[in-house]
């Protein structure tokens, strides 16, 4: 490029972007290992089994990021309905089976995870294809929206609530930043809030998780028992924690501590300064992937990567809310930290994405 | 996002919302600010709070168990130490796969009803423990049959050596390790040491696992108690009480034998026990020390108070006649009984074929005060003193309570309680010249660190003046002799003694039983180079009543048991013994040249006895004397050949057991005052081990004893040692008496042989 040559024959990726998956995903074995050992050591015998099954997804997860970041995003253009289609098959198939699980070659994956990256997929070629439409006229929103609650209702069934509104919140995202109208959005939003409100009172025990939310203090041994754990995980920590390894929560109290609540054992043994750094790599995470969208050749690329980015950033602050009780107990993963084979599958392909876009970038000197 | 671009300045033309995208970023962003503050408001400004919350619900402080102290019997053995083998069966309730194999299965181990382990099995606990102290036969079983759920664990228990021997004595311990009865009880703190404690880290289930931040107290062990107790001589007396227990069928019988010049109690047991490991299946009264804690009414064996009082308080002279009314005797409305009638009985007599109505007078004239201040002072209604849980005071009502009736049933023994410690410490004081001592049944203890504290004897207090003390002695030694107490007379030692007959309370209807007697006896060896006293009493027997009949021949046994086991010491008694009447002098002593050249006319050895009651002006010597030649030990029996030599005064070491195959002294040679024969004894029928060579005793005797005497105790160690192994069945090994004959004569130290007392 120095030389002047108007062909670049390969561009690499947003470096510090890489480099912050990387470290997220280290601090993501640390943190399993040191909270799963106890209880896969009780529960299968042997205290590395979710570590090593960490690392299986990860090494697939790795491969799937390197098909996603090697071929020209473009040509997914072309096929933009296809993932999607398939997702939609691999959910009736769940459903059909009761399950929220399909397992394919003895990994088993949850295909809501996976519709969510091809619905932003789709979102993104259709809104690039027809931003016009969706930024003058109601047809062309009510489209886009239909085909996001298609998906999500599909969701919704299994019964799957936080993955669904996952699901609705990122490809919703997509859609405004392709230039939704803001009196279309309110005009959808604003009757959900009474719908939302409903569901929630529906079911006693979502009902319950709610209140507890208010006051986790008021039933320690009930519903607010996680939040509790959770914060007495984060608040020990104090500033610099109790050392790697050292936590006390991770003993059954804090339930599915390798998954929804393992930010809060990092923050209990490495304190402030752990939490801190974690939130950084996020928020880096964010700030560069925003700056890859900005720079996208195309709106296509603008859209996919700007809606990956921001349905990840999304599952990240939603998790650690979670966990400082910010939030009521939803069960969502923390990218690329968490153990759980789907959610690491379905962001490694969404950061392949991302980073291809990255490569596909013009450069300052181009311009 | 600093970089701005045209939307103009896209290729395909369209209008790209780059707003929309920053907006959502910067939202984002504060939100992720948001979760920042967030997180120093619970790690910094609240962390203390939430660390003190952390360390509330994850660290578990659990205790350190220390391990409990043993208690050893006056030569070292072991009574109760702690032993690794036992098993505890736990079990998951919901998950036993066959509950009725089991239960019948753990029935025929302990002797529990099946129903017992069905109950706890449907206990709603997620764990139970069924059963301790399984052996490890019994927990091989068990894993045979191969049942779910059960959860057997090796851990260190309570172990008795000596069983039911000193089951009462020591009492036993809970799972735990508290003491729950006896000794156990009695010395738990010490036994305890104190329990340390660890922090551990728990998980929410109650599981607890190594703590990398511990912190955590040591535990400190317990003490061990060495006891008076002899254990040879409590096994002893334990087997004979049993037998006169069934013999009689008596509802219960127990013994006390000890030093009455130290309080020291050698042996003290009674019938029924209970197996110390299986408490649970004995009922409660069984587990009771019956000679400390259980009242009786002494009967005859009390009149000793009234003589003591009498001749203290110079009343009586010891040949005054009183009239005994032929056999009945009325006092108001009341007759009293004499089991033979007798006319006149000069006081000594009284008490020597134990005349009712002759006593009755005898305390008339001491007068009720003089009676209870005498029966206070032996002790009678108060504590002895003698650190054992549950010991009963016995009662004893004010003189001013007393009619003449009462005092004179008081006088022999009925309408007081007392317990058979209380009565062999009140004889001791007769023995032991006067002087009270406070019974000892700890000799000393030593705690974990090695700090040693001995509890030396303990005298109480004077009773009476040594002279009434020797009178006393003498009428007792007769009483034997020639009184009531003939069944208790032993050949080879001199025996003073008292029998005891009394009716037992009805306790529901008042009054008496007609048909029920505590029969006792209360003898001591004496002119020994140690005395013993033992009290036996057999409660309840049927048939025969008499402590005369069931007591005494008990008493008998059981001395005559130890004397070859050197616990009861026989001195050259009598055989023969010369009587010589010397004329007193003026002063109504006795010249001490008459004494001199009396004896050596009889070349006599010893001095025994001068007896007071003769008159003014002669006194009466007895005067042993014997021709003291070695006698030929070969082929006799081990107890045989110690009794003969024991006869003749000749200090003897024993080797081995069995049969004598060697002696250290030519037989037919003559004594001088300090050789010591050592007696070689063999297991082997006699005759088998001829060729043993006599220099080699010869030159163990030369050598001294002690050099003998340490290469025998080590041997009787290494038995000690090799029977350990085989008490993996507590119920079914025994460490032998017989074992412990040999290590007994060495680890025994001989204090002072001479007894000042006997010279005039």
């Amino acid at each position: 490029m120095k030389l002047g040559l108007r062909e670049p024959a390969f561009q690499h990726g947003d470096r510090i972007f890489i480099a912050t998956l990387g470290l997220l995903s280290i601090f993501g074995l640390v943190m399993i290992y040191s909270s799963s050992s106890y209880m896969a050591f009780q529960s299968h015998g042997d205290p590395y089994y979710y570590l090593k099954e960490h690392l299986l997804r990860l090494g697939l997860g790795l491969a799937l990021f390197l098909i996603a970041y090697n071929f020209d995003y473009h040509h997914l253009r072309r096929v933009s309905l296809v993932p999607w289609l398939i997702t939609l098959v691999g959910l009736v198939i769940a459903l059909a089976l009761r399950s929220r699980w399909l397992s394919i070659f003895g990994i088993s994956l949850q295909p809501s995870e996976f519709a969510r990256i091809a619905l932003i997929i789709f979102l993104a070629d259709w809104c690039s294809r027809h931003a016009k439409r969706l930024q003058s006229t109601w047809k062309g929103f009510a489209f886009a929206i239909s085909i996001i609650l298609i998906t999500v209702a599909l969701v919704v069934i299994e019964p799957s609530y936080s993955a669904s509104a996952m699901i609705f919140l990122s490809a919703g995202l997509v859609v405004l930043m392709a230039g939704a109208k803001w009196a279309h959005v309110s005009a959808m939003v604003v009757p959900l809030i009474p719908i939302a409100a409903v569901v929630a009172v529906a079911a006693p025990y979502r009902l319950q998780r709610v209140m507890a939310f208010f006051n986790p203090l008021a039933d320690p041994k009930g519903a607010g028992y996680q939040s509790l754990q959770s914060l007495i995980a984060v608040g020990s920590g104090q500033i610099i924690g109790k050392g790697p390894g050292m936590s006390g929560q991770k003993f059954q109290f804090l339930p599915e501590a390798h998954c929804d609540f393992i930010f809060s054992i990092l923050c209990e043994e490495w304190g402030f300064i752990g939490g801190g750094i974690l939130l950084a790599l996020f928020l880096t995470f964010l700030v560069r992937g925003v700056r890859i969208a900005l720079r996208a050749p195309d709106q296509f690329g603008f859209l996919l990567a700007g809606g990956l980015v921001l349905s990840i950033a999304l599952f990240a602050f939603i998790n650690i809310a979670v966990s400082l009780a910010i939030l009521p107990v939803t069960g969502l993963p923390l990218p690329f930290v968490s153990y759980g084979g789907s959610a690491l599958l379905a962001n490694m392909i969404a950061c392949g994405l991302i980073l291809n876009v990255s490569r596909h970038t013009d450069s300052p000197e181009a311009i | 996002m600093k970089q701005r671009k045209q939307p103009s300045a896209r290729p395909n033309g369209l209008a790209i919302r780059y707003g929309r995208l920053r907006f959502l970023a910067y939202s984002a962003v504060v939100l992720f600010l948001f979760l920042g503050v967030r997180l120093f408001q619970l790690q910094i400004l609240q962390g203390r709070e939430y660390a003190q919350k952390a360390l509330g619900q994850q660290i578990t402080e659990v205790p350190l168990a220390s391990r409990r102290g043993q208690i050893v019997d006056r030569s070292g053995q072991e009574l109760a130490l702690e032993l690794p083998q036992f098993y505890s069966l736990g079990a998951y309730p919901t998950q036993v796969t066959n509950p009725t194999t089991l239960c019948n299965q753990l029935a025929s181990f302990t002797g529990r009803p099946v129903t017992h382990y069905m109950r706890r099995l449907r206990s709603p606990s997620k764990f139970i423990y069924l059963e301790w102290r399984l052996n490890e036969d019994q927990a091989a079983q068990l894993e045979k049959l191969n049942i779910g759920g059960l959860n057997l664990t090796k851990d260190a228990g309570r172990f008795y050596p000596y069983h039911e021997a000193t089951s009462q004595l020591l009492g036993f311990t809970d799972p735990q390790g508290h003491g729950i009865a006896g000794l156990e009880v009695a010395c738990d703190s010490l036994l305890q040491g104190s329990r340390g404690w660890e922090t551990r880290q728990r998980d929410a289930h109650g599981g607890s696992f190594w703590d990398p931040l511990r912190s955590f107290s040591q535990p400190k062990n317990g003490g061990s108690v060495r006891l008076s107790i002899d254990v040879v001589a409590q096994e002893v007396l334990r087997d004979e009480l049993e037998i006169a227990m069934e013999e009689f069928k008596s509802l219960w019988a127990g013994g006390v034998l000890v030093n009455p010049h130290t309080g020291e109690i050698l042996a003290i047991c009674s019938v029924p026990d209970f197996n110390p490991l299986r408490p649970e299946l004995t009922s409660q009264a069984d587990h009771k020390l019956r000679p400390v804690t259980d009242l009786i009414e002494p009967g005859s064996i009390f009149k000793v108070v009234a003589a003591t009082a009498a001749l203290d308080k110079d009343l009586f002279s010891l040949d005054e006649q009183i009239y005994c009314e032929a056999g009945a005797w009325a006092i108001g409305s009341r007759t009293l009984h004499d089991a033979h009638p007798y006319g006149w009985l000069s006081f000594e007599d009284v008490i020597i074929h134990s005349s009712n109505i002759g006593t009755a007078k005898i305390a008339a004239r001491v007068g009720s005060r003089e009676m209870y201040r005498y029966a206070t002072r032996f002790g009678f209604g108060l504590p002895t003193g003698i650190e054992f849980p549950g010991e009963a005071a016995g009662q004893l009502r004010s003189y001013d309570e007393w009619g003449d009736i009462h005092r004179a049933n008081i006088a022999i023994g009925q309408g007081v309680s007392v317990t058979m410690l209380q009565m062999a410490m009140a004889y001791s004081a007769i023995i032991n010249d006067g002087i009270l001592m406070e019974p000892r049944l700890i000799l000393d203890v030593t705690d974990a660190d090695g700090n040693h504290r001995g509890f030396p004897p303990k005298e109480i207090s004077r009773v009476m003046e040594p002279q009434t003390a020797r009178t006393l002695q003498n009428i007792l030694i007769q009483t034997v002799e020639r009184g009531t107490g003939k069944t208790g007379a032993i050949d080879s030692v001199v025996v003073g003694g008292k029998t005891g007959t009394a009716q037992i309370p009805n306790l529901t209807n008042g009054g008496y039983y007609n048909d029920r007697y505590v029969g006792s006896f209360i003898g001591f060896t004496t002119g020994c180079e140690e005395d013993r006293l033992l009290i036996v009493s057999i409660y309840d027997p049927k048939g025969v009543y008499y402590g005369a009949l069931v007591a005494g021949p008990v008493f008998k046994r059981v001395i005559e048991k130890l004397i070859p086991l050197d616990i009861v010491r026989t001195a050259p008694k009598a055989p023969p013994i010369e009587v010589v009447h010397v004329q007193r002098d003026t002063n109504g002593a006795i010249p001490a040249e008459t004494t001199e050249a009396a004896m050596s006319d009889l070349a006599a050895l010893h001095l025994l006895d001068i007896a007071r009651n003769m008159s003014a002006n002669t006194a009466e010597l007895r005067i042993s004397t014997s021709g003291n030649t070695v006698p030929d030990l070969k082929g006799l029996s081990l107890r045989d050949a110690v009794r003969m030599l024991s006869e003749r005064g000749i200090k003897y070491q024993i080797s081995g057991t069995g049969w004598v195959v060697g002696q250290s002294l030519v037989p037919g040679s003559s004594l001088s005052a300090n050789s010591i024969c050592c007696i070689l004894a063999s297991p082997l029928q006699p005759g088998a081990a001829d060729s043993l060579e006599q220099d080699s005793l010869n030159q163990k005797a030369e050598k001294k004893l002690p050099k003998i005497t340490a290469a025998d105790s080590s041997k009787a160690a290494a038995k000690g040692l090799t029977t350990k192994p085989s008490t993996k069945q507590p119920q079914l090994t025994k460490p032998k008496a017989a074992s412990k004959k040999t290590e007994k004569k060495k680890t025994t130290p001989k204090p002072n042989p001479q007894k000042p007392k006997r010279k005039p």
